[in-house]
């Protein structure tokens, strides 16, 4: 875990660095002459060598100091945090329709293979996974924002109004439902496997449908 | 069996296409629009404006773009700033907390253009919580505050000072050029004559501060701001809102007296296409991003929304730049040659609403501007005969470079044809903005042919011909290492002609020159698409600051 951490920690400061632009030029603008940007790569070290700026990145960052944004000069733990309660409702939401729609769609195609059901739940996975979610997006808040007007269009109100988060939500969701009921139309047990990791409860749910399954399959054969 | 279910799967398929289609398909918006209010300005309601992108920080020392320069406008005041009007009228410069714009007939500038004195209006007071009046020692204070922060941009506007470079070195406690005559006058000396030296002096960079408050809010002054203009910004939430009220202690000031709103709203990350639809469905009263580019001709032509629309010329220029140091673009016939083999009037069309054709340096709106002045003219053979006279008569091979960011893909493929059919077989090198903006300044890019754009930093020529076209350096904003003495010799005397009209006269003579010695192509001016709501009154689009919004007002009230 440590490891990977690292790697990641690396390579991201690498990319930006890397990237053949200049950071101070970023954080002036264009119309900054030479002096300027001199300035300011000395107040920030980006002139020293850098793995020496690596290494005061790393040391800063185990000791639980992320550093200030060069753009905003405000601390970057903080900037996270600020962002975190709207990210945490759109995943939330995202996870709600991720099960609402997969978890019955999965299941219908697993127990009725072939059948009409199942093909169109197909083309539905596909095309979810097909769409590009941005466009999807766009879909939704001209459908159900605009014409409709049910939902708002886009913004954030904090936690007391979570329908702002439900579009979102949904878009993510379909791409997600959608790999979900086609893995789940491979069998049982990949189910299995990424449920238990959720919530035992949903575990608990599609044991059962598993048991009733067999159960009423081996009475028509007329065993036990 | 199996072919039916094959069919009912199409079928389905294709219903959901339907489906998809029949939503997107419906153009025409659904919202009430109310007849465009009386004329007369109102007091009162909350003015929102939609932004996709968000001010980095409102710390004037620091911000330079147009989000953090509109939005710090409603709080810090400088002595100096543009009026507010459309067009032409709006590149004046009017006093804004100084009694009066400092001239060579009121004395406020003197001993040749090296000497500037600002009398300070009197009753100025900082915004609550701080309330104490405003002096010319807070001026002192803040402009050196400024001068000190390793990540101030625009020093180099004020290094020309007396004392600054000694003062930003480390080297003084005090600018001495900076001087507090008495508590409502501050004099400024210059180490040489700089008539474009006031301009310097209506940026953001030189508002007045509050020492108190920067001591209070410490690293917190760039999302609290706090300073004597109309508006106070009472609470930042970032990434989503940034809200401001009337501020009680302005309405003392003359001139700029319009606070017309109570409260204005600026709803950050927002989309311009979803901007858009929130104003058609009447929860947005201005676009801060104006009408995106691919639904701007829809919005003009519609009979509901057209007349809210408002378009005006931005005072920046795109342009094709040529270095002068690189073989063959060396050789002026061959500049020359480029100048007359693009065809810049496809661009416009292209670019549908969003450009004006230029065919000078300055653009509309910046002194110096003159209409239906044209420097080459769109003349293939003429360019193929100038390429046989500098020895090139079956062209060359070349590359032309620009960032990766539309409309500059699109723009380079036109190049390229009007480039190959007089001969020059230029192939296209696309890199990323940031990538491409330090690429160019270089000398080792050996760029020799690349896309250009500038935008003003304030309204006069000089700021144009300065960075572009005199002294070149590496890492500069002169991309075609260009230097004529000439120009340069021009460009120093204007810095101490004090006769305004005599001056623009100068900067036109070095223009002559630049486009004689063609290390430029001028493409086109940007216009800006804004709209507004039905209930928005007094909008318009200022051609330096774009948007005024202390002077927009809502005519229902609310």
């Amino acid at each position: 875990m440590i490891v990977v951490l690292f790697f990641v920690s690396l390579f991201t400061f690498l990319l930006f660095f890397l990237g053949g632009s200049n950071p101070a030029k970023a954080i002036a603008g264009t119309h900054a002459t030479p002096q300027v940007l001199a300035r300011i790569n000395e107040y920030y070290g980006f002139d020293k060598p850098l793995w020496t700026q690596y290494g005061l990145y790393l040391w800063h960052l185990v000791h639980g100091d992320m550093g200030t944004s060069y753009q905003t000069q405000q601390p970057v733990a903080t900037a996270i945090l600020q962002r975190f309660p709207a990210t945490a409702m759109v995943a939330l939401w995202g996870i709600f329709f991720e099960l609402a729609i997969g978890i019955p769609v999965g299941m219908i195609s697993a127990l009725k293979q072939y059948s009409f059901r199942d093909r169109a739940f197909t083309v539905f996975s596909l095309l979810g996974i097909a769409a590009p979610s941005f466009w999807l997006g766009f879909i939704f808040l001209f459908a159900f924002a605009f014409k409709i007007p049910i939902f708002p269009l886009g913004g954030y109100d904090g936690w007391l109004h979570p329908i702002y988060g439900v579009l979102p939500g949904l878009v993510l969701a379909i791409g997600a439902a959608a790999l979900f009921s086609v893995a789940s139309t491979l069998g049982y047990l990949s189910i299995v496997f990424v449920l238990s990791s959720l919530s035992p409860v949903f575990l608990i749910i599609l044991a059962y449908v598993f048991l009733h399954e067999r159960l009423s399959r081996t009475q028509q054969l007329g065993v036990a | 069996m199996k072919t039916r279910r094959i069919v009912l799967a199409l079928v389905a398929l294709a219903a959901l296409a339907a489906l998809a289609l029949a939503l997107t398909a419906c153009g025409s918006s659904t919202s009430t629009s109310s007849s465009p209010g009386s004329s007369a300005p109102k007091s009162g309601g909350t003015l929102r404006v939609t932004f996709q992108g968000e001010p980095t920080g409102l710390d004037p020392a620091i911000a330079w773009e147009t989000e953090s320069w509109t939005i710090e406008r409603l709080t810090y005041q400088t002595f100096l700033t543009y009026a507010s009007k459309p067009g032409a009228a709006g590149s004046q410069l009017v006093p804004d907390l100084a009694t009066e714009v400092p001239t060579a007939a009121n004395g406020g500038i003197s001993n040749g253009g090296t000497v500037f004195t600002f009398h300070l209006k009197p009753n100025i007071k900082f915004a609550p919580p701080i309330n104490t009046a405003v002096t010319a020692a807070d001026f002192k204070w803040s402009f050196e505050r400024m001068m000190k922060m390793p990540l101030a941009p625009a020093t180099f506007f004020y290094t020309d000072i007396v004392g600054a470079q000694a003062y930003m070195d480390g080297k003084a406690e005090h600018i001495s050029g900076f001087k507090v005559v008495d508590p409502q006058t501050v004099q400024i000396t210059l180490k040489k004559p700089n008539v474009a030296f006031l301009y310097a002096m209506t940026m953001p960079f030189t508002s007045v501060m509050s020492k108190a408050w920067c001591a209070k809010v410490g690293k917190q002054i760039s999302r609290k701001p706090l300073g004597t203009g109309p508006y106070i910004i009472t609470s930042w939430i970032p990434g989503q809102e940034i809200t401001a009220v009337r501020n009680p202690n302005f309405s003392s000031q003359g001139v700029r007296g319009e606070q017309w709103v109570d409260k204005m709203d600026f709803i950050l990350s927002v989309n311009p296409e979803m901007a858009l639809l929130k104003l058609e469905r009447g929860e947005v009263d201005v676009l801060g991003d104006g009408i995106p580019p691919a639904d701007y001709l829809r919005t003009k032509d519609s009979p509901q929304w057209g007349k809210y629309v408002v378009s005006a010329p931005q005072i920046a220029w795109a342009y094709l730049f040529m270095n002068v140091l690189a073989k063959p673009f060396d050789n002026v016939k061959v500049r020359q040659a480029i100048n007359y083999a693009i065809d810049a009037a496809k661009i416009q069309k292209v670019l549908a609403g969003q450009t004006q054709q230029l065919n000078q340096i300055f653009p509309r709106g910046l002194p110096g501007y003159q209409a239906g002045k044209q420097f080459y003219t769109y003349d293939p053979a003429k360019a193929k005969q100038l390429l046989a006279e500098a020895g090139y008569p079956n062209g060359f091979k070349t590359t032309y470079y620009t960032d990766n960011v539309d409309p500059q893909p699109r723009i380079a493929q036109l190049i390229q044809n009007d480039l190959a059919a007089v001969g020059i077989q230029a192939s296209i090198k696309l890199m990323d903005r940031a990538t491409y903006d330090t690429f160019a300044t270089l000398k080792k890019s050996h760029c020799g042919l690349g896309w250009g754009y500038w935008w003003q930093d304030f309204t006069d020529p000089s700021d144009w011909i300065g960075p572009l076209f005199t002294n070149p350096v590496n890492g500069g904003q002169n991309c075609s290492f260009y230097e004529n003495p000439r120009v340069t010799a021009l460009y120093n005397a204007s810095n101490s002609q004090l006769d305004p009209a005599k001056r623009i006269q100068m900067f036109q003579q070095m223009e002559d020159i630049i486009m004689q010695d063609a290390p430029t192509v001028p493409l086109y001016q940007p216009i800006v698409n804004g709209m507004h709501s039905p209930d928005t009154g007094g909008f318009y689009l200022h051609p330096g600051y774009i948007f005024d919004f202390q002077y927009y007002w809502k005519t229902n009230g609310q």
